[in-house]
């Protein structure tokens, strides 16, 4: 049995967002740790270390806190708006029996025959699944086999097989990969000098605007002129 | 080049509020394998969009799939040279996608990665604005 990443937390007693700003700045990232219907703990983890640790594809962790040492379980991570660093972390305990839900990478396998002799490409409309398992047998990631997969051929997910003891959430009926012809780009042929620029339609009322009236024009005030 | 079909005015403000701000929709790789995540704000004309696309394509060739994630919806209008001030706004000149930091502009699918970073780094060449390649896996 592989043994999961250990990571030490500390107490966090100061909160809000000026203190959580501050905290980010000296590269720590604040998270919780939850437990069913426990109060939540308010956690402080190194950045560096937590982020080494999510590369590794880590999901369980054994994080040591204040309180004791325990397994948790990687809920939720917030990233900032580019992707770059960790805002806040979600853990929460489980045991090695309990049933979790989660998702996981779904990894096509093969080349199709549809892509290799026919012409057609691959798309794939499903990136991971959502799967419900013991948290000690988390996949990293599920494959699916689609060399046999002919031009205008699809897979479901009911298709998929899961491993031992992982049971898949997702709509059976849901298309994952498909080979569909490669839509070659039509060249436009040159145009010779175009009317004009083209512009959008623009969506008028139904009713058209009332002309104003003449006698209405002629009641307009005259500007007194300038001696 | 991309526009849109209909309008409901055929000017638009130029409404800086709109660039304030990151981007909270469109952030993440949802189509592909791999993405070009914008660093900056701004506008991103429909004439640099289509640069950018022509310029993927060609690489490309007929693999993968190229899923462009933004879309010039504003237009941005310009008085002719010479012309004195006043006398109302301009004519619409071009359409533009109003970027924010964190949005994925375009996605690739389809090719391993190596190929699929020179194609977005050739892509990012004709963009106005500062780009990341971004994955899909974190």
């Amino acid at each position: 049995m592989v043994e999961n990443p250990m990571l030490t937390a500390v107490k966090r007693d100061t909160l809000g967002t000026r203190v959580s700003r501050r905290l980010r700045a000296s590269g720590k990232i604040p998270c919780v740790l939850m437990h069913r219907k426990e109060k939540p703990a308010h956690l402080l983890i190194d950045a560096r270390e937590f982020e080494r640790v999510l590369k590794k594809g880590a999901r369980i962790l054994e994080l040591t806190h204040p309180e004791g040492k325990d397994r948790v379980f990687i809920k939720e991570v917030q990233w900032d708006h580019l992707g770059e660093h960790v805002y806040h972390v979600d853990f929460v305990k489980v045991s090695e029996h309990d049933r979790l839900q989660l998702d996981v990478e779904l990894v096509l396998k093969g080349k199709p025959v549809g892509v290799a002799e026919e012409g057609g490409v691959l798309d794939q409309y499903v990136k991971s699944v959502k799967i419900e398992c013991e948290s000690a047998n988390i996949p990293d990631k599920i494959e699916v086999d689609v060399a046999h997969l002919k031009k205008d051929q699809h897979l479901l997910v009911k298709d998929i097989k899961p491993p031992a003891g992982v049971k898949l959430l997702q709509d059976p009926e849901v298309v994952i990969a498909a080979v569909t012809e490669h839509k070659v780009e039509e060249v436009a042929p040159a145009v010779a000098a175009a009317p004009g620029p083209v512009e959008p339609e623009v969506i008028k009322k139904e009713k058209e605007e009332e002309i104003p009236e003449e006698g209405a024009k002629k009641e307009a005030p005259k500007k007194e002129e300038k001696k | 080049m991309l526009m849109p079909k209909r309008v409901k005015f055929r000017k638009s403000q130029r409404s800086a509020s709109t660039l304030r701000g990151v981007a909270t929709r469109g952030n993440h790789v949802a189509f592909g394998d791999y993405g070009l995540m914008s660093l900056d704000r701004g506008w991103l004309s429909a004439r640099e969009i289509e640069a950018g696309r022509v310029a993927a394509t060609h690489m490309m060739g007929t693999e993968g799939r190229l899923y462009i994630r933004v879309f010039p919806h504003k237009s941005v209008t310009a008085k002719p040279a010479e012309t004195r001030m006043g006398k109302g706004k301009g004519e619409p000149e071009y359409y533009a996608a109003v970027i924010k930091p964190g949005t994925i502009l375009f996605e690739i699918s389809g090719v391993a990665e190596d190929f699929a970073k020179q194609c977005l780094n050739a892509l990012a060449h004709k963009m106005s604005i500062r780009t990341k390649l971004v994955s899909r896996k974190r």
